[in-house]
């Protein structure tokens, strides 16, 4: 277990990012950088999931884990020191909070060799902001505009300040793909990526691996050690797991609490944990005719049992009793809670509900997963704790995934299964703002918008904390989504691997690989 | 005269199986239709914007009428070009090509084990009906056609992989990469797979075999004291083995598109699997193609054993020509 | 559904055959001399599953939807099955999910009969147009790959008993449809058929009352070997996470949910394996010697 994830550090929203330097072995940046770094060998590293797509203007929010190797990100999000640091930009800075201003490094150059300049930025970020493109960043692009000042440089500007911003740069801004090659490919963007960063492509075979090998011309010197990279697609936890341990994979990652004890029992890993904002939950549509009743929402929050979730189907996770797990700087009970489960109460409320709306029962709908096992059984848990309250009937619609996410986006729903997941807290604006575009629940709090608004206004990072924990407690208080799991990414790292500096994903936890050395 | 006859028929069957193929891509279409969610909620984010919806649906030609997508797509089919796939923008021939040469060889593999146990089992349970070997053979038959291929796929990865640890439990790894982990990898859907045509074989063989063996020039053959391995080789099986044969080809035709559940057990990145995650993420040009693709399979298939059956089945062919 | 097709193939293969070649010398069915043990076991077997799946509701078992804080409890005195990974008796959602696997093996393949048996004595009785047309369908039928056709269907319609059984209904039609016809030509000329013609009987009545009673001996023993084949489709499609959504107890759904945990809880895998198991052996040992009883002259 290494250091930084336990010590609730202050939140990061950065002023002006001033740079780790160019240059430097930043082989002692990680954990667990014993020793002299080591050039050579490969190491190969397993996800869930194939990426649909290796277009710089989908992957940086899609598939970091893919993306991050051959393009890098203008910016990296430091985990011990939580602040940005510069990766492949040198700096992202404002003094307001409207003009930034991106400065690049000098000298770097893409694989197919063209100069990663302003011009590159903007021809990429332009892209993005094409809605043809389909690009997922394009949210994060409204009310944002740029230009190309000087080679060197790009100004931005915002139509309202946001202090947040550096995120996008993290993520969905975050690769620069060569706009030559992107020109040259054509329909096949995705297929061809062409970055600057410490990885080329040399193979893709979907669904099966992405065999990558060191980029000669990669800006830090020395960098990176390895000479090849292989991220494989092995669906499932357990299969990840066990290619672990026979060798197949160097480093794995897995959401599963108890995956990561039973890796950490069986000793000669060291396993990296990355707390996460959210998870999956109970979430309820305000705009339904029934379900707009607060004390029924009321009602149903009381009945909800967590703890007998976990203890059925994620044993080893401890209960959920707020939005953020109890050691998050950004909570405070006193500002409120998920309501602790009472049926007494709950049956007092739903009783008070047909009273006011002279009905006999009452039917909610619950849209979840059909054909994931573990989803199906939380499903099934969760309607019969619902019907512990008489007079409710809870219904379960479960229906496949894309079914469920679009009765979702289009809030055709009483209640359903709906997550939130993300490394950054900046992620609860566009889910629990009024205007949110993530808001699917239609939840509007006065005090949550207000809360949320200074935390993109702000500069303070004490302002910004205290900001947050309004938030979060009106969001547990309010229970919009009420979650069953506090989330975190683990990383399982054989203990070969050194030099791992570790990178939250909104997926889970992946690493910088180009710090990364085999001993 | 006979020639013209023959080809007025022949031009029959061509119009049938064109016919067929026109209903059942019409029928495809129609079906994906039905599916609830678009395509493009399946592509876009979430949080997509009204602009972005719109632009997908223009790219993937969605706003069209279905009548149109359909002819523009057929239109495509017929000049070679199977569509683009809306979630990978990668040309849909070149993602089956990827896919197909694990469920090929899955399939080769299972057809090849189950010839390899059946042939023998068969013909010596014709030879000696009611002795041990056909008992036994029987009596496994019955069980493994009692055995759904997915519980014995669970079955075996317990046993083999889970208990035993004598396999790796699933997935895949590419021959390039490792050919020994390759191969162990492949054994237990292989096993899977081929339980259910070696019954099926040997269900055939063994009734051919039968009657073949009351036949003259066996019974002859018998009485002039030839070894018994080679009146069965020689004269019986030879002569059985026209309806294996042709049941092979129609099983291979039906394994093109039937390793779905096997791969699935075993999450094997073939064709199965790749049908699977493009209905669950509504990659509709996937699914069209791997249906008009199984279809020609099965129709050609079936085309040549209605033609070649004659040809080979001696006792067809005397009533024919009687 | 490897099955699906597996147990399709062998009367696919036949009848192309015996159509081609009714009089060719066929393989003579070695009578058993002793008596069908495998038989009775199949129809004890598929009587008490029937029973148990219509008296449910009446057994003295615990609701299969009670959740318990016993997780994955082994088999004991208070659960004869032990729990599954949610605290539910292992045993009532067997006994109830024999109601989904009878639902769907009786409700389909009847369904899938009486269509087929009516398009196949349709086509064999009038032949020429009426013939090309249903014969049409039915290839047209069989040349849609079946698991695709399904989950698309499934998905299509969502998930739910009746939708499962109508889609394994339309799937299971062609084979009627090629037993009926072939039958149904086979006794078309024969003396019986040719009196009532001559006698002035119109088509409906002969073919319900002169062939459809010849035509139903083979029909029903196909129908066996379908039902078995529709309780594996209804367990793949439910392994595939296609099939009765929950919180209906179904066997597949148990196989799948097992699944998760085979290496800690191996028997939440291993008893509903068994109980597929001993029903599909049960169907294709019933089917065997029905297929035995109906003899030579009719061609299944």
């Amino acid at each position: 277990m290494k250091g930084w994830r336990k010590a609730p550090g202050p939140m990061a929203a950065v002023l002006a990012v001033s740079l780790v330097v160019a240059g430097c072995g930043a082989g002692d940046d990680g954990g667990s950088g014993s020793g002299e770094p080591r050039r050579g060998g490969t190491l190969s590293y397993a996800v869930n999931v194939e990426a649909a797509s290796l277009d710089p203007a989908s992957c940086g929010v899609q598939s970091f884990d893919r993306c991050a190797p051959i393009f890098g990100t203008l910016l990296r999000y430091d985990l011990d020191k939580k602040e940005f640091v510069g990766q492949m930009a040198e700096s992202f800075s404002t003094t307001d909070g409207v003009s930034w201003t991106l400065k690049l490094r000098s000298g770097v150059k893409f694989s197919d060799g063209t100069p990663f300049d302003a011009d590159a930025v903007v021809f990429n970020w332009d892209r993005v902001k094409d809605p043809a493109t389909l690009s997922p960043a394009l949210r994060v692009t409204q009310g944002m505009t740029w230009k190309a000042t000087d080679p060197r440089t790009v100004t931005v500007t915002l139509d309202k300040p946001n202090y947040q911003l550096p995120w996008a740069l993290v993520r969905g801004l975050s690769a620069i793909g060569s706009p030559t090659a992107i020109q040259k490919a054509g329909a096949d963007v995705g297929n061809a990526p062409v970055g600057a960063g410490p990885f080329v492509l040399k193979k893709w075979t979907r669904n099966s691996q992405l065999e990558l090998t060191r980029n000669p011309d990669y800006f830090e010197t020395g960098l990176p050690y390895l000479d090849g990279l292989v991220v494989k697609v092995i669906g499932a936890d357990d299969q990840r797991l066990n290619a672990l341990r026979s060798g197949e994979i160097d480093v794995d990652w897995s959401l599963l609490t108890k995956d990561a004890r039973a890796i950490e029992a069986e000793g000669g890993y060291d396993v990296y944990r990355v707390p996460l904002v959210g998870g999956t939950g109970l979430q309820f549509n305000e705009n339904d005719a029934v379900v707009k009743d607060e004390g029924l929402r009321k009602a149903m929050l009381l009945a909800f049992d967590s703890a007998q979730i976990n203890n059925a189907v994620y044993p080893g996770d401890a209960p959920v009793d707020a939005f953020l797990r109890p050691d998050a700087a950004e909570r405070d009970d006193a500002m409120g809670r998920f309501p602790d489960k009472n049926l007494a109460e709950a049956q007092r409320l739903f009783d008070d509900y047909l009273a006011r709306t002279g009905k006999s029962g009452e039917t909610v709908t619950f849209t979840c997963y059909a054909g994931v096992p573990a989803l199906e059984q939380v499903a099934q848990l969760i309607q019969s704790q619902m019907q512990q309250i008489n007079g409710l009937t809870f219904k379960l619609n479960p229906v496949d995934g894309a079914t469920l996410s679009q009765a979702s986006s289009k809030r055709e729903f009483q209640t359903i299964m709906g997550a939130t997941l993300s490394q950054e807290m900046d992620r609860l604006y566009d889910v629990f703002h009024s205007e949110g575009a993530l808001n699917v629940m239609s939840y509007a709090n006065p005090k949550v918008d207000e809360a949320l608004a200074v935390t993109r206004s702000s500069n303070d990072r004490n302002e910004v904390t205290t900001a947050y924990k309004t938030v979060v407690g009106e969001i547990s208080k309010d229970g919009p989504l009420r979650t069953w799991r506090y989330q975190t990414g683990h990383l399982y790292v054989k203990k070969k691997v050194k030099g791992i500096v570790v990178a939250g994903t909104n997926s889970g936890a992946s690493a910088y690989f180009q710090y990364a050395w085999l001993g | 005269m006979n020639a013209a006859r023959a080809l007025s028929r022949h031009a029959g069957s061509v119009a049938r199986f064109l016919l067929l193929l026109f209903l059942v891509t019409v029928a495809v279409f129609l079906l994906l239709e039905l599916i609830p969610g678009s395509p493009v909620d399946a592509i876009l984010p979430p949080d997509a914007t009204p602009e972005q919806v719109a632009a997908a649906r223009a790219q993937y030609g969605l706003d069209q009428p279905l009548w149109e997508r359909y002819f523009s797509w057929m239109g495509g089919v017929l000049q070679g070009d199977l569509g683009r796939s809306y979630q990978t923008g990668l040309s849909v021939a070149s993602t089956i090509a990827e896919r197909a040469p694990v469920s090929l060889e899955l399939a080769f593999l299972a057809i090849l084990l189950a010839l390899a146990v059946s042939i023998p089992v068969g013909v010596w349970s014709a030879y000696r009906p009611g002795g041990i070997l056909d008992r036994v053979s029987t009596f496994v038959i019955s069980a493994t056609l009692a055995t759904p291929a997915f519980v014995l796929g669970i079955l075996l990865v317990y046993v083999f992989a889970v208990q035993l640890g004598l396999l790796p439990v699933l997935g895949w790894t590419p021959f390039a990469e490792d050919p020994v982990r390759h191969f162990e990898r492949l054994v237990l859907p292989v096993v899977t797979l081929a339980a259910g045509e070696c019954v099926l074989f040997t269900r055939i063989l063994k009734g051919d075999m039968m009657a073949t063996l009351q036949q003259d020039h066996v019974l002859s053959a018998r009485a002039r004291g030839l070894p018994t391995w080679r009146i069965l080789l020689r004269h019986a099986l030879r002569q059985s083995s026209f309806s294996l044969v042709t049941v092979s080809g129609v099983v291979i035709g039906r394994l093109i598109g039937g390793t779905v559940l096997v791969e699935a057990i075993f999450s094997l990145p073939g064709m199965g699997t790749m049908v699977i995650t493009a209905i669950n993420s509504r990659d509709y040009v996937v699914v069209q193609a791997m249906v008009l693709l199984t279809a020609v399979v099965y129709l050609v298939i079936n085309a040549v054993v209605d033609l070649t059956y004659p040809l080979l089945d001696p006792r067809v062919r005397k009533v024919r020509t009687s | 559904m490897t099955e699906i097709i597996q147990q399709r193939a062998p009367v696919e293969a036949p009848p192309a055959r015996a159509a081609t070649a009714p009089a060719a010398p066929d393989v003579k069915p070695v009578r058993r001399r002793r008596r069908d043990i495998g038989a009775a076991f199949g129809l004890v077997w598929i009587a008490l599953v029937v029973l148990a799946a219509i008296t449910a509701d009446w057994l003295p078992l615990r609701d299969p939807s009670e959740v318990t804080d016993a997780f994955s409890a082994p088999p004991s005195g208070d659960y004869l099955l032990g729990t599954d990974a949610i605290g539910r008796d292992v045993l009532s959602r067997i006994v109830h999910g024999a109601r989904i696997s009878m639902a769907v093996a009786i409700g389909a393949t009847s369904i899938a009969l009486v269509i087929g048996v009516s398009l196949g004595m349709l086509a064999g009785y009038f032949r020429g147009a009426v013939d090309s047309v249903i014969s049409l369908f039915v290839n047209f039928m069989l040349a849609f790959p079946p698991l695709i056709f399904l989950i698309a269907l499934v998905t299509a319609l969502q998930p739910g008993l009746v939708t499962l059984v109508v889609a394994l209904a339309l799937l299971g039609v062609p084979n009627f449809a090629r037993v009926a016809r072939a039958n149904t030509i086979a006794f078309a000329d024969r003396e019986f058929v040719t009196a009532a013609k001559a006698l002035g009987a119109r088509p409906l009545r002969i073919l319900t009352r002169e062939l459809l009673v010849n035509v139903m001996l083979p029909v029903m023993s196909l129908a066996l070997v379908v039902m078995a084949t529709l309780v594996v489709a209804e367990g793949s499609l439910s392994f595939l996470g296609v099939g009765i959504p929950p919180p209906a107890p179904s066997w597949g759904g148990m196989l799948a949910a097992g699944r998760e945990s085979l290496s800690e809880h191996p028997l939440l895998v291993l008893i509903p394996a068994l109980f597929f198991f001993l029903t599909v052996f049960a169907f294709n040992r019933l089917g065997d010697w029905a297929r035995g009883r109906v003899g030579r002259e009719s061609s299944i």
